[in-house]
């Protein structure tokens, strides 16, 4: 029997983050996983960031969490996506050291107060009351906790496929969480199945780098966190192709593709093919991308990213073979290709709450997401949501106008989910805001208001943040001829480096991400102003109150389902309603419409 | 599916040899059941001969056909069931008022077409071309909104969506995806977005003709006092009596009247009274009204008096409309010619026709004229634009400008959502509850 007030089961990047957050603002917290050699693994790729992701985990670092800081600590070669193009859609990716990765990260959970590692498997989630009271272990230890989030990842009745061969398992040579999934079943949740991939690994010393192109890191490479100061490439990446000699060899034997025999029921994301996928969708592509990335600096273990595979081991390593410079590649591992359970995540609260079951959050692959950054984010949300839940304070949630994650958890709980969702930066509508360069500008100060952030940390931000305005406000008043800096640049008659240097010294940017910022205010500031005013509309319709004593009942042309949930839900206004799963834009216009005449009435009736 | 069972006429109010009665909502056959009692068995979508019975007074009143539609088959998408009793309006009210009694609720001017769209059983465009078609004020006009009604309309704009999504798609892959390699080339882009610009600009064109197909196409008479305007407005109508019917909204300063020319409704408009040189208050407000009318009519018939010089009221008309499509008569040709149709034509620029309106001499050049000047551009098209989808077509229209302007790649997205967006609109499939209640608020009882 142990006691404590939130417990958080898995220690992936969703369980860190909630359990850090969670600790960090004086709960008691126990972060239980299967295996404690493993916390913090990357289980697939060694890279955190990319697009959009790039910007999800600034905005992690923005809030508090760890997964920069750490990341900085063991990336070792780092690359700015999109450097040719705007500061809106670039973005820092970092290759890690994954062991580096995994032991900074235990190592630091070990020293955060109020916080308590613990290995077990969790078999059952205790429920009283239509209330969760805590979790129990395959042990019979019954942990009592006034929260519970699970963050299980792949684990739920996971089942790795190699060809003809499946076993149960929650990642490589690591047990499945099997009667956890029956417990969430027989607690009503409506759940489905979902499937991921991973490439092999090849052993480095085996692989003939003088058929690939070198993929050096930045120059100046771009820290993960915007708390450090510097970062540097300790390896290249290699970029080669395959042929179509690869794949005939893939089609020949496609068959025996656990994917391609019907084995696999499980949804994959499109945006992520395995390479039997790829070569089965697009016959007309010669060749297909493939990046070997070192998996960290004391292993010899390559990442073939791209070569994501389901076939047999002996099929996986024959069409390795026929790849030019890896004809005498030994492989490490093989590929393989896991289904696992997850949880329809329109039956959460955008505080990734449960629905059906008090106290129960969810983060992270178990909610139908993909991706390192996509579960930190929301295991971040879930942390501060279930710290100011036994706080007894208001919840927590975060608008799709001002972060990704607000975008991510928005889509999550009203679209639902079809295939393993990742974050583009297309989905945001405020693309032009959401950027890398202004996630603490945008996200700090409410973490200082949570107690997320450090008195020094915040005080360092608060310098950043005044550098970065100060010499925003010059570029937009100094005047250069009849116009000022900023619209010059905004109007391509000078370059950026040219508009920086109006700057007077001290102003002048000391990093690449002060450049970028003043960079993206100019180059945007039609732009922004506009989406401002756009979203001040959207929230004046957004504000609109639903009496409380007006019966869904009564809005004619709603279906009964909406009806039922508006009951159950109780939106108080229209942006409450709006995340409604399953609402339409033709039935909000009911409800505007129903509101209106509504208060109207009530005003003839005083008058 | 909506809870509550509407009811309403279908057709005008008056007496005719049949009316309809609709009634739709998950009661509409059990209210049907009891107010209409079928010689044979309910088969959906089959007119099936029945008497109508008052159950209150417990007493049948009329006999007349009911068809049945289970949903989704329906044009509300719902149950519904039409009833054509005999056209008279106490048996059609009554007809409702059992309904009503029965548990259905009066339906809100335009809610079956607006359940319609509710239901997913038409985009906007052709829940407004209903309106429309039932609105159209000539036989083309007619002809027009039917083909909306069929979609010719969504579907070239669903195309334009779809070339504009392509775009966007190439677009958001090369900055989603950096390590693929793929990018959009700066040409194609350009070129698809002229394209796109190109396509908006035609359908924009087709709101002119479009609106002249539906509403008429109008035509002011100006000339001075006792120019003999009302004579030739009467000569025109003239042969046409037998089917010129009464203009809503006629003012009250100024004849309207319809005269069809080869399918198409021209409304003429006649300014009687009109003074170009105003002596008191009250005509220099009617001069002001006439020049308004002008303004805003698609042409004008300036009418001359041949038996007297040029005056400076005359030029003063032939300046105010030189801009527009003009047709000049010289008219009392009866009489002794005065005025040389030599110096008009140098004064106008074109050549007046001789008319005369009491012998009905030259009227049928005048209508060939007619046909020549208005009718020969507006070629029978298959769509039209109404004024909210040309507001939409014109917002796209401005986002692909700007985007032409524009070199980053992340602004062009923008612009480029901006413009779906706008087409979305226009379909009806994003829609602002101002949208909606303008649009459903326009229909009448029962269409």
């Amino acid at each position: 029997m142990m006691d404590t007030d939130v417990v958080v089961v898995g220690a992936g990047h969703a369980g860190i983050e909630a359990a850090y957050a969670s600790a960090k603002m004086g709960m008691q917290t126990l972060l239980v996983t299967i295996h404690l050699e493993t916390v913090g693994q990357m289980s697939c790729n060694p890279s955190i960031g990319g697009t959009a992701k790039g910007q999800l985990v600034r905005e992690i670092d923005a809030m508090g969490g760890v997964m920069g800081r750490i990341g900085d600590r063991c990336g070792i070669h780092y690359k700015l996506l999109n450097r040719r193009k705007g500061p809106a859609i670039q973005a820092p990716r970092a290759q890690e050291d994954k062991a580096c990765y995994r032991l900074a990260m235990k190592h630091f959970l070990e020293g955060v107060k109020n916080l308590v590692l613990y290995q077990g498997i969790v078999t059952s989630i205790m429920v009283q009351g239509g209330k969760t009271v805590g979790v129990e272990t395959l042990e019979g230890i019954k942990i009592r906790a006034g929260v519970v989030v699970l963050a299980t990842g792949t684990f739920l009745n996971g089942l790795i496929h190699i060809g003809e061969n499946h076993y149960p398992s929650g990642r490589a040579n690591e047990p499945a969480a099997i009667e956890l999934s029956r417990s969430l079943k027989s607690l009503g949740f409506k759940m489905g199945r979902l499937k991921t991939g991973t490439p092999m690994r090849i052993h480095a010393d085996t692989i003939d780098y003088s058929k690939f192109e070198v993929q050096e890191g930045d120059k100046e490479p771009v820290p993960l966190s915007f708390w450090t100061e510097r970062v540097e490439n300790r390896i290249v990446c290699y970029l080669g192709h395959t042929n179509e000699r690869v794949h005939e060899i893939i089609r020949k034997n496609l068959h025996r593709s656990a994917l391609y025999s019907g084995k696999i029921v499980g949804i994959g994301p499109r945006y992520c093919p395995s390479i039997e996928d790829k070569i089965v969708k697009f016959p007309q592509h010669k060749r297909h991308h493939i990046f070997l990335e070192p998996e960290g600096l004391e292993t010899k273990e390559v990442y073939a990213n791209g070569l994501s595979s389901s076939l047999p081991y002996e099929v996986q390593e024959e069409f390795m073979r026929a790849i030019p410079g890896l004809e005498n590649a030994v492989m490490m591992r093989p590929g393989y290709a896991i289904e696992y359970d997850f949880i329809h995540p329109t039956q959460l609260r955008p505080t990734l709450e449960t629905l059906s079951v008090e106290n129960l959050f969810l983060a992270g692959q178990i909610n139908g997401t993909s991706g390192y950054e996509e579960a930190a984010g929301q295991g971040l949300l879930a942390g501060i949501n279930a710290a100011l839940k036994l706080k007894g304070k208001p919840s927590f949630t975060l608008p799709r106008e001002i972060s990704y994650i607000g975008v991510m958890v928005e889509d999550l709980i009203t679209q639902g989910v079809d295939e393993p969702y990742r974050l583009f930066t297309s989905r945001a509508e405020r693309r032009l805001y959401l950027r890398a360069d202004n996630a603490d500008l945008r996200l700090t100060p409410l973490a200082w208001e949570l107690g997320l952030i450090g008195q020094e940390d915040y005080e360092e931000f608060l310098k950043r943040k005044e550098r970065r305005e100060r010499a925003r406000a010059y570029l937009f008043t100094r005047k250069i001829g009849e116009t000022t800096v900023a619209q010059a640049f905004s109007s391509k008659k000078i370059s950026l480096e040219k508009a920086l240097s109006f700057l007077p010294e001290e102003l002048k940017p000391r990093n690449q991400d002060e450049a970028r910022f003043l960079d993206a205010e100019m180059r945007y500031s039609g732009y922004l102003e506009k989406e401002v005013r756009v979203a001040q509309r959207l929230k004046r319709e957004e504000a609109l109150e639903i009496p409380p004593d007006l019966d869904p009942y009564s809005v004619e042309g709603l279906s009964n389902e909406l009806k039922e949930k508006m009951v159950r839900y109780k939106p108080t206004n229209i942006r409450e309603a709006r995340k409604i799963p399953g609402m339409t834009p033709a039935a909000l216009t009911l409800l505007i419409g129903k509101i209106k005449e509504w208060k109207k009435g009530k005003d003839l009736k005083k008058s | 599916m909506t809870e509550e069972t509407i009811v309403a006429p279908a057709t005008p109010q008056g007496r005719g040899a049949i009316s309809m009665v609709r009634l739709s909502g998950p009661e509409a056959f059990q209210i049907a059941r009891k107010i209409f009692k079928p010689s044979g068995k309910i088969t959906p979508r089959k007119a099936l001969y029945g008497r109508f019975y008052d159950f209150l007074e417990k007493a049948f009143f009329d006999e007349g056909l009911g068809i049945f539609y289970r949903e989704p088959h329906s044009y509300t998408g719902e149950d519904m069931v039409e009833f054509t009793p005999h056209g008279n309006p106490v048996i059609v009210w009554r007809l409702v008022e059992l309904a009503v009694t029965a548990g259905a609720r009066l339906a809100r001017p335009g809610e079956f077409t607006y359940r319609a769209f509710i239901n997913g059983k038409m985009d906007l465009i052709r829940a407004e071309a209903v309106e429309e078609l039932v609105e159209a004020q000539s036989l083309e006009g007619v002809k027009l909104s039917f083909s909306q009604l069929q979609g010719s309309l969504s579907r070239k704009i669903e195309e334009l969506r779809e070339s504009l999504l392509s775009a966007a798609v190439l677009l958001e892959t090369g900055m989603e995806f950096p390590d693929q390699g793929i990018e959009i080339e700066e040409t194609r882009l350009k070129e698809a977005l002229e394209t796109a610009l190109k396509k908006i600009k035609e359908m924009l064109a087709l709101f002119e003709t479009g609106k002249q197909l539906l509403e008429g196409i109008t035509l002011v008479l100006v000339g001075k006092p006792n120019a003999g305007k009302s004579s030739i407005f009467n000569a025109l109508l003239e042969e046409e009596r037998a089917i010129v019917t009464e203009v809503p909204g006629t003012t009250r300063d100024f004849l309207r009247e319809k005269l069809i020319v080869e399918g198409v409704a021209f409304i003429v408009i006649d300014t009687a009274g009109m003074n170009p040189e105003p002596r008191d208050e009250i005509e220099r407000e009617g001069m002001r009204r006439a020049e308004l009318l002008i303004e805003e009519a698609d042409g004008v018939i300036l009418v001359l008096d041949g038996t007297t010089p040029l005056e400076a009221a005359d030029r003063k008309l032939i300046d105010m409309t030189r801009n527009k499509k003009r047709i000049v008569l010289l008219n009392k040709a009866d009489l002794p010619l005065i005025l040389d149709p030599g110096k008009v034509r140098e004064l106008t620029g074109q050549p007046p026709l001789v008319v005369s309106a009491t012998a009905r001499r030259g009227l049928e050049k005048l209508r060939e004229t007619l046909r020549d000047v208005f009718l020969k551009n507006i070629s029978p098209q298959k769509l039209y634009v109404n004024s909210r989808q040309r507001a939409s077509l014109q917002e796209a229209a401005r986002y692909l400008k700007e985007a032409l302007d524009l070199r980053d790649e992340e602004l062009v997205a923008e612009q480029l959502r901006g413009a779906i967006a706008a087409l979305d609109q226009l379909l009806g499939k994003i829609t602002s509850g101002d949208v909606l209640n303008t649009i459903f608020s326009r229909f009448c009882i029962g269409k």
